[in-house]
């Protein structure tokens, strides 16, 4: 028995009203004080059927093994193995970097080269730091006001989080299905709330640069889900916010939600490739 | 010889329940050794293996090391939890401060070498030492929080030194790493060894187990073997279970053998010059 609300609730903030402290923060927990009971086999239930149903889609084909991620899944799709360097997904890169950096030791007064200096003393980046290089003067300067403008939005509206509340950031999950022939793999910008093994009770945050769009609303599921099969717990709320808009898209993570998210995933498993999406 | 595969929430009760574990007879020792032996030496220098240069070979210890944040989150990690499972922090963030701190202090004060971490640390731009709080704060945080420390009678070893292993005949330097050591209640001195592994659990985690099984075993005084390895990728939220026996260890042996013996023919068929 799973004692999560079966009633899916999501709260959208009006974009041109952006939260900002502890109304956003607010906004990040819900209303509920109480944190929802989970049965102990859940998770390995929603794991089992995905991986079952995995193979079923799979069948006997000796295919490559198919990656799926939150970018693709939401669109579509799976992972294709190239990937494909762009102006925003650097922008990603940094605005995240920001942000991870301003959880653990607030805003900063340069942001931007703080996160170049910390992108530069990761090899696996050096990809994307060659990249930057090769865009012309006007694009980089573009490219850097936009950076600044996301990061001054953080500075402004998000609230300082209570590290008794253990926010991690960049946590990174792979669930490998039906034997490895399926992957899903992602990365959670933020993580706040104390792992409990029988309650949901952990906050997901995406951080995007876009606009919101029903894409990143799946975006989040997705992640829900990768979580609740690693874990063996589903996460309390998952939330998506804007750097440029401001907005949040907060919502409770209940077996519908889950349910829709393991549909989507299933379909991205026969379906083309593409590359991902920041 | 099997490995089984449990869930994080099974971790501690694994960790905790009892086993058998093996000792090295001399003879037994002698015959692991003469594996390694053959292997091939070329000259005096001490070919490392470990966990790192089994999965991304031999060849990737040529690349000068250089500290960055995610290569400090373990050390830096399992320092902050010691710290917390001791009741000295009150949370990761706080307990990897207070780490990265002292070890700052340490370096400014001479106490350090040249290239340590706590040199780089003290070196390190402000952001970067944020980023290294922040890799260890949730490495800490992920390892704090996946076992149950009050199960424990005994609180477990974490992050100790590396075992090691020099062995002349073989050219090779065995290095053995566990993130946690639970000890048996057993006057032999059975272990239980939890190590951290990255990505999802693959066929190759046989080998990198099998390997610290080995070496922990020839380091150990006695020949006391652990009782089981257990190989937990946080990622995946899965582990691998290896309990340990004579069989492990020979495979292990056999493991290393033959990657070092390939590895070694490999360097010995590059032509010195390339004719014109």
């Amino acid at each position: 028995m799973v004692l999560l609300d079966p009633t899916p609730t999501t709260e959208t903030c009006a974009p041109w009203q952006p939260l900002a402290g502890a109304a956003l923060l607010d906004a990040l927990r819900g209303g509920r004080s109480s944190r929802p009971s989970v049965e102990g086999a859940f998770a390995l239930r929603v794991r089992g059927e995905l991986s079952d149903r995995c193979g079923e889609l799979l069948g006997t084909s000796d295919a490559a093994p198919v990656t799926l991620d939150r970018g693709t899944v939401a669109r579509g799709y799976h992972l294709s193995e190239r990937s494909e360097l762009s102006v925003e997904l650097i922008r990603h890169v940094f605005t995240s970097t920001i942000f991870q950096l301003q959880v653990h030791a607030g805003p900063s007064a340069d942001p931007v080269e703080d996160a170049k200096a910390v992108l530069e003393a990761d090899p696996s980046r050096r990809p994307l730091l060659e990249y930057l290089r090769t865009l012309a003067p006007a694009a980089r300067r573009d490219l850097r006001d936009a950076i600044s403008s996301d990061a001054r939005h953080l500075a402004e509206r998000w609230p300082s989080l209570n590290p008794m509340w253990l926010p991690r950031t960049g946590v990174s999950m792979a669930v490998d299905l039906d034997g490895g022939r399926v992957r899903l793999r992602g990365t959670c910008d933020l993580m706040v709330g104390i792992p409990n093994r029988s309650s949901a009770s952990v906050c997901m945050v995406s951080i995007k640069t876009a606009p919101l769009s029903p894409f990143h609303r799946d975006e989040a599921r997705f992640l829900a889900l990768v979580e609740t099969a690693r874990s063996g717990v589903p996460p309390f709320r998952v939330a998506t916010y804007s750097t440029t808009t401001g907005e949040l898209h907060a919502e409770y993570v209940t077996e519908a939600l889950l349910k829709a998210a393991m549909e989507q995933t299933l379909a991205a498993v026969t379906a083309p490739a593409g590359v991902p999406t920041p | 010889m099997t490995t089984t595969r449990i869930h994080t929430a099974q971790l501690t009760a694994t960790l905790l329940a009892e086993r058998t574990s093996i000792t090295l007879s001399a003879g037994d020792r002698q015959g692991l050794l003469g594996v390694l032996a053959q292997t091939g030496a070329t000259g005096p220098d001490l070919l490392r293996v470990d966990g790192f240069t089994l999965s991304a070979g031999f060849d990737a210890t040529t690349t000068p090391f250089s500290w960055n944040p995610r290569l400090a989150k373990r050390t830096l990690g399992l320092a902050a939890l010691r710290t917390l499972v001791h009741g000295a922090a009150k949370n990761p963030i706080e307990a990897c401060e207070a780490v990265v701190a002292e070890a700052i202090t340490r370096a400014t004060s001479g106490a350090e070498r040249s290239g340590s971490l706590g040199s780089w640390l003290a070196s390190a731009p402000k952001p970067i030492r944020t980023m290294a709080v922040a890799s260890a704060s949730s490495y800490a945080t992920e390892l704090w929080s996946a076992l149950e420390w009050s199960a424990m009678a005994e609180l477990p070893t974490i992050g100790g030194s590396d075992d090691t292993v020099v062995h002349r005949p073989s050219g090779l330097l065995l290095k053995g790493r566990a993130e946690v050591i639970v000890h048996g209640s057993d006057e032999r001195g059975s272990s239980a060894r939890l190590l951290v592994l990255g990505g999802t659990p693959r066929p190759e985690d046989l080998l990198t187990l099998g390997a610290a099984a080995l070496t922990a075993t020839l380091a150990d005084r006695d020949g006391q073997a652990p009782s089981v390895m257990v190989g937990w990728h946080p990622a995946a939220g899965q582990a691998v279970v290896l309990p340990v026996d004579h069989i492990v260890l020979r495979r292990a042996a056999a493991g290393i053998r033959q990657r070092v013996t390939t590895w070694r023919s490999s360097l010995a068929e590059v032509p010195a010059t390339v004719a014109a």
